[in-house]
């Protein structure tokens, strides 16, 4: 039996659902971005598997932008982490109440 | 046969290397989790033969994004008191919810296949090169305008006040 698009897909799921598992109950800043950025990891190794396997190039591209996307993500998130923890000194999502009234 | 293997070796550290990213209480094993995994995710892309995207992923998520990550750990001060506390009682709910949508998905896949036909082949960059030039010219502006508003943000957020 040969390693198809079925193989990928599936491994791809489940590195998706880890990372969202890792969403869900995570409560330290820092950790939760990490596990968004599982989730794009197995994004673009979706987009790839998806890309190789119809042989569209396109899909090469769009792997490529998740990519860059999860860059920008990543230097955004932790910009906000650094400006959380300047103000409460404490990045505990539990703790995150300034937005609140 | 090497490639079914490989798959199934590269597969498996991805995952195991995941678990570590969700479940440490330790960030920087988090981190190496992260970078782990990421260097599986990259031989696995190696493996449908999409050279590029492993060396750029190598390089973004290994050469950037980790080490954001350990930046963003030593100056939130998680060095010393490195143990995060124990989660908190939405696991069970965030791990069934993660859990449902696995099975959803995977069932979906399996009971109707995709089944694409087509076996990878080498996709040359000058190819790439020129399809970011050609019919995918306006998501690449739109990446570039979205990567610097972010890096401008990024730094204006953690700059934070000048007084």
């Amino acid at each position: 039996m040969n390693i198809g698009l079925v193989h990928y897909l599936v491994l791809s799921t489940v590195l998706f659902a880890l990372g969202l598992y890792g969403v869900f109950t995570r409560r330290n800043a820092v950790a939760l971005l990490l596990a968004v950025e599982l989730i794009m990891l197995a994004v673009a190794l979706n987009f790839t598997a998806g890309a190789q396997f119809w042989g569209k190039p396109g899909g090469l591209i769009f792997a490529i932008f998740i990519i860059a996307v999860a860059a920008a993500e990543a230097a955004v998130g932790l910009a906000l982490v650094i400006a959380i923890y300047r103000y409460q000194k404490d990045v505990d999502l539990d703790r995150l109440t300034i937005l609140r009234w | 046969m090497a490639t079914i293997i490989g798959f199934y070796l590269l597969g498996l550290l991805a995952i195991g290397a995941g678990i570590l990213l969700v479940s440490s209480r330790n960030l920087l094993h988090a981190l190496l989790g992260l970078a782990v995994a990421s260097l599986a995710v990259a031989g696995l892309m190696l493996g449908l033969k999409a050279e590029f995207l492993a060396l750029v992923l190598v390089l973004i998520y290994v050469g950037a994004v980790v080490v954001m990550g350990v930046f963003a750990v030593m100056l939130t001060g998680h060095f010393e008191k490195s143990v995060l506390p124990s989660s908190n009682e939405l696991k069970i709910l965030g791990g069934g919810t993660a859990l449902a949508l696995l099975l959803i998905i995977t069932g979906v896949i399996l009971v109707q296949p995709p089944s694409p036909g087509v076996v990878p082949a080498w996709v040359p960059i000058q190819k790439l090169g020129a399809l970011l030039m050609t019919d995918y010219v306006l998501p690449f502006e739109l990446v570039s305008v979205l990567l610097l508003a972010a890096l401008v943000g990024a730094i204006v957020i953690a700059r934070g006040k000048e007084d």
